[in-house]
């Protein structure tokens, strides 16, 4: 590709991220707000004001995000409505920014339960006075949003780092914002010295990948190692180096959902840190974080998932399956010792993670990838909001009582009968009793989990559904304390005040949640079935070369060695063209940020059957998606290769016949383009 | 019809759901509002005995077709349909239901003072759990009412039982969760399984759909039990898990003394009378049909824990000092004979189980009212503390006496119709366990008419009251007692003497799981074939016939 290619921004990507935009500028609205006209308010009047300026700038992320997901997506008409010419909203790009966020209707409708979520935890906050911050403390929540948004929506390494940071920094600092308690700030401490530590792995992680593949692109990497031939689950035998980079991915992404053995932050900060900040941290970041952990594991490395379609070999199928167990079990016993309400909900919101771990290596293994992913979106969406809302009654608990135990729950159930049936509902929810939603989030994640044609690894699957579910009976033990204090014990000591609409709030949106998707789960199942589509389809724009770094760097393994080590001398079939310095090549890669023309190979991508298939670009390769509505796209008419000189176009001549054959759904997108190549 | 039943199903819901809105309501009202209701709901629900056809294999009055799909679109991605419908099975059980929850209604009538209107409320829901789950003909659906008894039932013990009540509801809770989620897990991998192996891939949640595509798979694994990993064995102790705590069999059964001793007689009445049916009815709408294999390969160890089940309740029950407790353990006694039915496998004893269930709930359910009139009026259960009440509540006698007859399966009451089949089917298919249990029969019979001579008979024998009724009359049996009371002895005598009709509905459906069970015996090559097993179906068959007659 020339070099010159244009470098321009399209402004329409803007208007993408226009509630990331709408919430960062609005963090610094509000702090503004209280250094200027605010400074000589009281404390609590102040808190108030803020609360309530806050609130107006989530609304107007509110907006943005659905009327972005309305214009966008085309919803109700909307489009017709709403279209300048400049922002050419017929095309609606998967990706953004070079391929670095994706802006498709997964993240749109993840950032509008982010912010739904946000609002809730918001006007939780402004339930009692913790400190006299309150600027800092509003702006800060805020921007770890942004981060959480923008984490959903990484759709490279690099992005996903800072992101991630971003979020988790903002994060440490809200953990410690009681400052007249010792725990807040201990919780805090220990919540940065872990968090930074493991980032640090994370981080070390992310530069193995990205020297294995040379790209940090997610689906450029899924590309490189997807094996030529035969079954595109390669696993990870005898590929030390992959192990190692995977381990330390996992032991970023174990700490910041929460899994165990990374788990030990979670009880003291969870403790430690104010209940909104609490509610917020076990809902908001715990949402992205699994969001970005999906798109990770099953999108880049989904070909390192496991071996020979079972669960027990080398790949990360195993190992997170592994982490599920150990995180299911241990927080579940954990949980039980526990009197204190925000430590019982942090332990069993490790349970919770090993729950979703099981859909995740549920999503890895099976053949209906993104059915599994749908249904972990759906349990994480039902717990982010039952959550907030238990949350919620440890921050009624702290506002009254200044402390909470589950024993001071006692009575609350004859006081203020109308919350306590709510409160109940949420813990039945959490158990997973049906007709609750909580029940149907473990039904479909188990059921997709045990939904597997290969009778190796089903055995397996068996044995940890059958261990969550065991679990599930341990989880009740302790939600059922919490129902026991409420309805079976008289009230003792100081009577809780009523909850105001602050508390009250949270309570009351979970308990609609857990009941109105219980009773009828079918919208939110198949909005994040359809939603979990693209999130595993494309992703990343593979315009010009980082596709064909992708092709190259794939070229470089041996195609006839062993589909699982990644082999760093050329192949003796692809030697001769690609020049004898390989070394070289590496280390002059194409130029990293391409231009954007449509002309250039703009991946296009089925957005779950709601984003039109653009296609427009000569060069456009059409990606197969797993879900059973897209076969359409493996029909797509071969089009014109880009011109290029690299090796790349060589290789791919010599490999398509293979590819054809084999019958790989991963493999089917490059067929067409190899097949025009040939004559 | 269809929209009957569910209105049958929902309208307690509604009641509950009024009574919970109210909760400042009198008792006066609270229990008037809660008696229309179900007076209503059984009145529904005998029209829909009354209509409802005898020949018919096929559930009735579902929403769709005969023959599928039965219900209305649920989840529609994942096929889960919410269809109700009834079939000979699950009739007389729904019906009982509805009767039972009347007497229960009226045990509670006076003794329920505190929070009232909530107390009626969860009496009202757990009537809706019940219904619906006899109802159900979809298994996710079938799972909710399941796991949805639990709640009301653990409130009532937990708020309105005796000083354990927290310990017991607790405990009633948690064994029950733990049984029902293996149960689940089974249930998964039955539509798992009928998914992946059944002709076309078919997704399915409908029970009858599921038993018939389970009986023709195309997996030549199902069809064969050679140990305890092959899938129909594996997925038959999953079930059973469940089924087993809530019916409750041998070991399983220390929930059940606990729960039943702490909760109220209205939470007594149905726990016994009809929770515990819930657990014979899984087995048999569940393990037996779906998963028939797992019985035939089990057969040993499942007989051996009923027959243990029996014996060990009847003993029990014969220690007991308090009256309920021995009532309490005595189920534990006549919920083995029913199991024990069951695995007779044959059309007689499995016949006699169903029947035996909705007899158990009527005499059981009787037995605990008689005990919750004697309590409300001493307020002990201590068999020495009373004597020759016969003179003091010569209505209780009556009531008392005439369950204990029937519950001891005297001839010519219900209990005869039921027992006396589960022992011919058991003795054709085992004799050395028809045999055993027919001891517990007989000490059923010794503890039962023990417990009515120490209360009923010999010199009168009253507690000191205390508290408020210090001196005060004891109260005769009240209108309300008797309108409760009065309708389960009619149907005592009128099963014992007209057994007919009932079984009537009843047997077209069993024949072909009885089939499908005897069937399957000789084809599994790996079969535990115990030596006590001496086949000789054609006399037992016929003595069962006359004695089901």
């Amino acid at each position: 590709m020339p070099p010159t290619a244009a470098f321009t921004i399209n402004f329409r990507d803007f208007y993408v991220l226009a509630p990331e935009i709408v919430l960062a500028l609005w963090g610094l609205v509000v702090l503004l707000y209280d250094v200027g006209w605010l400074r000589k308010l009281p404390n609590a009047s102040r808190q108030q004001k803020l609360g309530w300026i806050t609130l107006l700038g989530v609304f107007g992320a509110l907006i943005a995000a659905i009327h972005a997901l309305m214009v966008r997506f085309n919803l109700y008409g909307m489009q017709e409505l709403f279209n300048p010419a400049w922002m050419d909203f017929d095309r609606p790009e998967p990706v953004i920014f070079w391929g670095t966020l994706a802006g498709d209707l997964f993240t749109e409708t993840i950032n509008l339960f982010l912010i739904l979520m946000l609002l809730v935890a918001i006007r939780l906050s402004m339930a009692w006075s913790f400190t006299d911050s309150w600027g800092e403390y509003f702006a800060l929540i805020l921007w770890s949003t942004v981060g959480m948004m923008l984490l959903a929506a990484a759709e490279e390494l690099l992005t996903l780092f800072l992101t991630l940071e971003t979020m988790t920094i903002c994060l440490y600092l809200c953990t410690s914002f009681e400052k007249n308690k010792r725990r807040s700030a201990e919780g805090g401490l220990k919540y940065f010295v872990y968090g930074s530590v493991s980032s640090a792995l994370f981080l070390f992680g992310l530069s193995l990948l990205y020297g294995l593949t040379g790209t940090t692109e997610l689906y450029a990497i899924k590309m490189v190692f997807t094996p030529e031939t035969g079954d595109s689950h390669i696993g990870l035998a005898g590929n030390v180096s992959g192990m190692t980079a995977l381990l330390l991915m996992l032991v970023g992404f174990g700490f910041k959902v929460a899994a165990v053995p990374f788990h030990q932050w979670a009880p003291d900060a969870y403790e430690g840190a104010p209940a909104p900040v609490t509610a917020w941290i076990a809902t908001g970041s715990k949402v992205a974080s699994f969001v970005a952990l999906m798109k990770v594991l099953l999108l880049g490395l989904a070909p390192w998932s496991n071996h020979m379609r079972d669960v027990a070999t080398p790949g990360w199928v195993g190992v997170v399956a592994a982490l599920a167990a150990a995180s299911m079990t241990f927080g579940n016993l954990a949980a039980l010792a526990q009197r204190n309400l925000k430590r019982m909900l942090a332990y069993s919101s490790i349970a919770h993670a090993g729950y979703m771990l099981v859909g995740v290596a549920a999503a890895g293994y099976s053949s209906r990838h993104s059915e599994s992913a749908g249904s972990v979106l759906y349990y994480l969406i039902i717990y982010g909001f039952t959550n907030l809302g238990a949350f919620a009654v440890a921050a009624w608990l702290a506002r009254d009582k200044d402390s909470d135990d589950i024993s001071d729950l006692n009575g609350l159930g004859f006081q203020y009968p109308g919350l306590a049936v709510c409160i109940l509902l949420l813990m039945l929810s959490l158990i997973g009793m049906p007709p609750l939603a909580g029940f149907f989030g473990k039904l479909y994640m188990f059921m997709e989990a045990l939904n597997e044609k290969n009778p190796e690894g089903r055995l397996t699957m068996l044995w940890l559904v059958g261990l969550g579910l065991l679990n599930s009976v341990v989880s009740a033990f302790y939600y059922v304390r919490v129902l026991k204090a409420m309805f079976l014990r008289p009230a003792e000591g100081t009577v809780v005040a009523p909850a105001g609409p602050a508390i009250a709030l949270p309570i009351v949106v979970g308990t609609v949640v857990a009941l109105g998707f219980g009773i009828y789960p079918a919208p939110l199942v198949d909005l994040m079935k359809s939603a979990a589509v693209p999130m595993l389809d494309v992703s990343g724009e593979l315009i010009g070369s980082s596709l064909e770094r992708a092709m190259w760097n794939r070229a470089r393994r041996a195609p006839t060695g062993p589909p699982t080590d990644v082999k760093l001398e050329l192949p003796a079939s692809v030697a001769p063209q690609a020049g004898s310095t390989a070394p070289q090549a590496e280390s002059t890669p194409p130029p990293l940020l391409p231009g954007t023309g449509k002309g250039q190979g703009a991946a296009s991508k089925k957005g779950g059957g709601m984003g039109k298939g653009a296609g427009k670009g000569a060069g456009a390769l059409k990606k197969k998606g797993q879900g059973k509505g897209q076969d359409a796209s493996k029909d797509a008419p071969p089009s014109d290769q880009p011109k290029t000189d690299s090796p790349t176009k060589d290789a791919e001549k010599t490999e398509a016949p293979k590819k054809n054959e084999s019958g790989s759904d991963d493999l089917k997108k490059a067929a067409p383009k190899a097949d025009a190549a040939k004559p | 019809m269809a929209t009957l039943l569910v209105l049958t199903v929902f309208l307690p819901f509604v009641g509950s759901l009024v009574l919970f809105l109210q909760p400042k309501l009198e008792k006066k009202t609270a229990r008037m509002t809660a008696l229309i209701t179900a007076l209503v709901t059984l009145a529904f629900s005998l029209i829909l005995t009354a209509v409802f056809k005898p020949d018919v294999t096929t559930p009735q009055f579902a929403a769709g077709a005969p023959g599928g799909p039965y219900g209305w679109n649920w989840l529609s991605g994942a096929k889960i349909q919410f269809a109700l419908g009834l079939d000979g099975l699950s009739v007389w059980l729904f019906a009982l239901t509805a009767v039972l929850q009347i007497t229960a209604i009226f045990a509670s009538w006076e003794s329920i003072t505190e929070r009232p209107a909530h107390h009626y409320a969860f009496l009202l829901a757990l009537e809706t759990g019940l219904l619906g789950l006899f109802a159900s003909l979809d298994v996710v659906v079938f799972y909710i009412f399941f796991e949805f008894t639990l709640i009301p039932l653990f409130f009532l013990i937990g708020i309105w039982g005796g000083p354990e009540r927290r310990k017991a509801s607790i405990y009633f809770f948690l064994y029950t969760l733990a049984g029902s989620l293996l149960t689940l897990l089974g249930v998964i991998a039955l539509v798992a399984i009928h998914y992946q192996h059944s002709a076309g891939h078919v997704l399915t949640f409908s029970i009858p759909e599921l038993t018939h595509g389970l009986a023709n798979l195309k997996w030549p694994g199902w069809h064969s039990a050679t140990s305890l990993t092959s899938p129909q064995v594996f997925i038959f102790l999953l079930l059973f898990a469940g089924f087993a705590i809530k019916v409750p069999m041998f070991p399983f059964h220390t929930w059940l003394p606990l729960a039943h001793v702490e909760s109220p007689t209205a939470g007594s009445i149905i726990l016994a009378g009809v929770l515990l049916k819930v657990g014979g009815y899984g087995l048999l709408r569940f393990n037996m049909s779906m998963t028939p294999l797992g019985a035939v390969y089990l057969f040993q160890f499942l007989v051996t824990l009923a027959v243990i089940g029996v014996i060990y309740g009847a003993l029990t029950a014969l220690a007991q000092t308090d009256v309920k407790k021995l009532v309490a353990y005595s189920s534990v006694s006549h919920m083995g004979f029913i199991v024990l039915g069951l695995f007779a496998m044959n059309p007689t004893g499995i016949d006699g189980a169903v029947i035996q269930m909705v007899n158990h709930g009527l005499t059981t359910g009787a037995l605990f009212a008689c005990v919750g009139v004697l309590y409300e009026r001493y307020h002990t259960r201590e068999m020495s503390e009373l004597g020759g009440l016969w003179n003091r509540l010569p209505l209780l006698a009556f009531f008392l006496i005439l369950s204990s007859l029937g519950s001891a399966a005297v001839p010519g009451l219900n209990g005869f119709v039921g027992e006396f089949p589960i022992l011919a089917g058991m003795f054709a298919k085992n004799r050395t366990a028809a045999v055993l249990a027919a001891t517990g029969m007989v000490l059923g019979a010794y503890y039962l008419l023990w417990m009515v001579q120490r209360v009923l008979f010999g010199p009168l024998r009253e507690p000191h009251q205390h508290g408020d009724h210090a001196h005060a009359e004891v109260r005769p049996v009240g209108w309300h007692e008797i309108a409760g009371l009065t309708p389960l002895m009619v149907l005592i005598v009128l099963i014992g003497v007209l057994p007919a009709p009932f079984l009537a509905r009843i047997n077209p459906v069993i024949e072909p799981i009885a089939a499908r069970l005897e069937s399957s015996v000789p084809t599994t090559g790996g079969t535990p074939a115990p030596e006590v097993t001496h086949m000789n179906p054609a006399p037992a068959a016929v003595v069962a016939r006359q004695g089901s007659r």
